[in-house]
This record gives structure tokens, sequence and C-alpha cells, in this order.
């Protein structure tokens, strides 16, 4: 009796299954959005921490395409080729911070590795692009007052630890390629699946 | 409606009240194995001499309970499917890997999780299973370097049938259930033809 | 009634009330267990966004192990150095350890509950030396078997089964087919 009563309700929930449309999270729209919580680290306390304890302790995952991560890299960053962050082993003593060119596919690895059980797992805020801003290229805003002069001193000597180069007022740095926008959507192509990878 | 679930993603739960949810969930689960009879080696090995079929059964009604759940609480817009972890596929290391594993399961008795189960109410065996489960896992651990070619071999990345087929993933679960209930029949008939020799608690 | 016919009943009763303590229940009826196991299954994907595990929990048991007795054999270890670390609880804080020992203790309170909670080997037919050997040999290769198919028939069975996962699947067909395979060899033991 009870046997039959889940059989007939499999059947009829199983049945309608296969009449259902398309349920909204597997739109490609939605599927691919950025995860709503994870969390970040800022550019500049990044910097602050390679510039004094080194990389140690740090594990710094660049996420972008292989062209973009040798043209260039925030130093001590280690590329994981075409392979899916989730399945990286990092080491599980460090903190881990993941970039890519804005958040998208750093959000979505972050994801993925805490669902794995990694504790201690940030997004650069902004992504390369921030970093470019904040740390590479930091400008100098026109009639500063001398405090601020100080503190960009302490920011040009930065940008020099970083390989980058100042710039005396706002203007578009040049130095570092932009992004290009070709390998932001790097699971676009094999299928609308989202960032912890089940799909339907 | 937003969608909220998971919670651990959606950020309603930390990774210490995780951990409490964990524990939580595993009483659950070791609870419902016990209950069913999955504590017991002999009722375990008897499904592969097909005189009770119920690890068949219990595995794919649960199986089968989840799938539905899942699929109409996405449909229903409450679950983010999406966010689920879904561990990738190495095809060729994985059917090798269910080869050895089914036959270390008819050798021992008892899977991972019915070897905990068994170990808890007493079982002798049970607990060397899982003793010798450490060891084949230290093993592979200690072989890995010279395994890992094979091991990460056929790579198909975090992929599900209605992504495999390109269909729509209600059509699968359709099927799925279908296979399910047909097997559930099947199951039963055959259990009748052997005499219902079922194994019962000693 | 006579005293002493009061007395045999009462012993009667008593001898009863024990027997039925003693008397371990039956199993529940394995769909209903299904679908509980199943609905635990779906609050694990709901609360955690992944599902349940069994074999992984052990691997961080065995690593925590290896960490103990050659810290620098672990830490240089391509497989055991990612399980290592700085979890909120240590090597040994992770769901699916949790999940593991929440398993032995559900596991407990349903056989103590149902009276079926009672010590021995299963399987002894053949020996308990010979039985205790298969066991262990069963457990080995099924440990190993675990890390190559990355899972068990919890977290590769059940939870890849639910996520119509493909590996998960292929997985599953082939742990069947070695049991029936094998299972001829080990029949003495169970049957």
């Amino acid at each position: 009796m009870i046997n039959r009563m889940l059989g007939l309700t499999a059947l009829v929930l199983g049945g309608a299954a296969v009449l259902a449309p398309a349920s909204r999270v597997t739109d490609p729209a939605t599927a691919e959005s950025i995860p709503a919580h994870h969390d970040a680290i800022e550019a500049e306390s990044l910097a602050a921490r390679i510039m004094e304890n080194g990389t140690a302790g740090l594990t710094l995952v660049d996420l972008r395409s292989q062209s973009a991560f040798e043209s260039y890299h925030i130093p001590g960053a280690m590329w994981l080729g075409a392979a899916d962050p989730g399945q990286a082993r990092l080491p599980v003593a460090t903190i881990v911070v993941l970039y890519d060119e804005a958040e998208e596919s750093a959000a979505r690895a972050w994801l993925l590795l805490k669902a794995q059980g990694y504790s201690r797992v940030y997004v650069l805020a902004g992504g390369l692009a921030a970093w470019d801003e904040q740390v590479l290229h930091p400008s100098l805003p026109p009639g500063m007052s001398h405090r601020a002069e100080e503190e960009f001193a302490a920011r040009l000597e930065r940008s020099r630890f970083f390989g980058g180069s100042p710039v005396p007022a706002p203007s578009r740095p040049i130095s570092v390629p932009r992004p290009r926008p070709d390998s932001t959507r790097r699971d676009k192509e094999s299928f609308d699946i989202g960032p912890g990878g089940c799909f339907y | 409606m937003d969608l909220t679930a998971p919670f651990y993603q959606a950020g309603v739960l930390g990774p210490r009240s995780g951990l409490v949810v964990a524990m939580l969930i595993g009483a659950a689960f070791g609870f419902f194995l016990e209950r069913a009879g999955l504590g017991n080696g002999r009722k375990l090995a008897s499904q592969f001499y097909l005189n009770d079929l119920t690890v068949f059964k219990v595995m794919f009604s649960a199986i089968l309970t989840a799938l539905l759940g899942l699929f109409w609480l996405g449909q229903a817009g409450v679950l983010d499917v999406s966010l689920i972890l879904l561990s990738p596929t190495y095809l060729v290391p994985q059917v090798i890997g269910g080869l050895l594993f089914g036959a270390g399961f008819v050798i021992g008795g008892y899977c991972p999780g019915t070897s905990c189960v068994a170990a808890a109410t007493g079982k002798l065996d049970a607990l060397v299973v899982f003793a010798g489960m450490m060891a084949g896992i230290l093993l592979y651990g200690e072989i890995y370097p010279a395994i890992r070619p094979f091991a990460e071999s056929t790579s198909m990345g975090r992929i599900s049938f209605p992504a495999l087929l390109s269909v729509r993933p209600g059509i699968v679960v359709g099927i799925v259930t279908l296979l399910a209930l047909g097997g559930f029949a099947l199951a039963g008939r055959i259990e009748k033809s052997r005499g219902n020799r079922l194994v019962q608690p000693e | 009634m006579t005293t002493a016919a009061i007395t045999e009943v009462d012993q009667a009763t008593t001898r009863i009330a024990v027997q039925q303590r003693r008397a371990p229940a039956p199993y529940m009826n394995p769909y209903l267990a299904g679908v509980g196991l199943g609905l635990v299954l779906l609050t694990a994907f709901i609360t955690m966004g992944h599902g349940l595990g069994a074999s992984g929990g052990v691997v961080s048991i065995v690593g925590a192990g290896v960490q103990t007795v050659a810290p620098g054999h672990a830490a240089n270890s391509e497989f055991f150095r990612p399980y290592l670390g700085t979890t909120p609880g240590g090597t040994l804080g992770t769901w699916l350890v949790l999940e593991l020992a929440g398993i032995f203790i559900g596991g407990f309170v349903s056989a103590l509950l149902a009276g079926r909670l009672k010590r021995g080997i299963t399987g002894r037919q053949i020996g308990a030396s010979p039985r205790l050997l298969t066991a262990v040999a069963g457990g080995a290769v099924m440990g190993f078997a675990t890390r190559l198919a990355r899972g068990c028939t919890s977290g590769q069975g059940l939870t890849g089964g639910a996520l119509l996962n493909v590996g998960s699947w292929a997985f599953m067909l082939a742990l069947f087919a070695g049991a029936y395979l094998v299972a001829g060899l080990v029949r003495r033991q169970w049957t």
C-alpha cells in the first residue's frame, strides 16, 4: 500500500518533470551570474602584505588566459592552466587569493573552493583592473596636499616594487595590457553550467 | 521568488555552523542506513546473490527522492541548482574504480558508510573493513605520483546527463523515474522467485 | 486462580517481556528508508550545496594519521598535502569527517532503539580469522578504489546519482558489475 503510494507519487512527479519547461536556473543568463556572496581582499592590502612578507603563506591564483598571465601577473602568482579551479589541489594551509580581470570567474572559483572545504579563500576585489589602477598605476590628483604627496611617495615605491609605472595625473595606464574580453567567460563555450557545475 | 538555497553558498550558513549541520546530516544518514538493515553485512552481500535486493531498493529510492526534490525545488525557484557542487568526471579511472570497489564491497561485506554503521552496532568485521579501507587509501596516497597520470586521464569536466545529451533536464528526470520504478517492480519479482529469502535482524 | 497458577502466569509474562526486549525489531520498509535517505540527501544539498560522502572523510583521517606519525612525509606528499591544514577545526575539522562521525552516532542510536546492538562478526561461517582476513582485504581494495573513483556509494552513488552526474552513473554500473563478477568467489562467506 505504502509502496504503491510512493511509486505513484514518483510517477506523477517524474512524468510532470518531462513536461515542465526548462527551469530558470538553466537559463544561461542566470546560471552565469556571479555568486552573491564571496570574501574579497582589497588590492592595496594585498600589495602591502606581499611587500612585507613576500608570498609566504599566500597562494595567488591567476585565472586569466595564458597569454594574459605571461604578459603580466602579480609576482608569485600561479597559473592553473586550463584546469578547473575547483579541481586544483591548492595548499590548504595558505591563504588563497584568486584573481581574474574583473571578479567574475574568481567569484565562481571562490565558491568551488569553499565548497571543497578551503577555509581561507579570497577574491581580489575589483580583479586585476583594480590592481592595475590602485597599485601599478596610482595617479596623482592635481593640487594635492603635502600629506597626500607623502602618501603618494609610498604608493610610487609600491608601484615600482610590482613593476608598474605611476602616472602623475589621472589618465589611462598604458604599460599593462588590458584584459581581453575573450578570456573572461571560461566555461561559456562548454555549456551553461553554474559555478557549482550542476546543471538542471 | 528569490533563490535562497543552498544556504552555505548564499552566506546564510558560516563554516562553523556548517560543521554542526554536517554532523546532524551524517547522523540522520547513519540512522536511515541502519533502519533499512544496511548495517548488516549479510543483507548487503545478499544483493549480489539476488536473494535480498534491499541495497538496490534503498539506493534508488533515495536517488529518486533527491532527484525529484532537486528538480522541483529548482523549478519553484527556491534552490539555485547551478550552485550545487558536481564532481568532475574521469571516465576510465571511475569505471576501473567502480569495478574494484564492487569487488572489495562483496569481499569485505560493507561499503565505507555502512561499515561505520555496522561498526557502531558492534560488528568487529566492519571495523576491520574500515581499517582495511584506511590502508588502501594510504597505499593510494603513497603511490599517487605514479598513478596520477592514469587517475587524471579521460577527464570530461563537470558534466551531467542533460548537458551530455543536450536535452532538457526534465526529460532525463522522467527517464530515470521510469527506470527506477521498473527496477523496483523487477526487484520484487526476483525476490519472490527466489522464495523471499530476505535477511532478518539477528 | 491458585497462587501457583498466578506465579506461573507472572513468570510467563516476565519471560515474554524479556524476550520482547531482546528480540530485534524488524528492518524498515526499504522504500520508506530510501525516501528518508533521499530527504537527508536533499537537506544536504539545500543547506551545504553538496551531497553526502563517507570515503572523503576517511582520507582526512588517514592524512591526519600520516601527519602525526611523519609530519615531513605528509607535507611532501602530493596526495595528502591538500587535505592537511587549517580548516576551522584543523585537518579533522572538515564537513566530511564530522559527517562520518555523525553516521557512526546515527547508526548506533537507530540500532539501540530497535534492539539491534549486538557484538559479533558477520559472515563468520568461514571461521572468524578467515573472515577478518577477507574483511581487511576487501576494505583495502575498496579504499584504494574510492580514490580512483573519487567517491564511494555515498559520494558518487547517491549524491552523483541524484545530480545525474555522468561519472557517478558509470561508477555505479561498474560497481554492480564488479560485485556480481566476484560474488561467486566468496559465496561460502555469505550464503
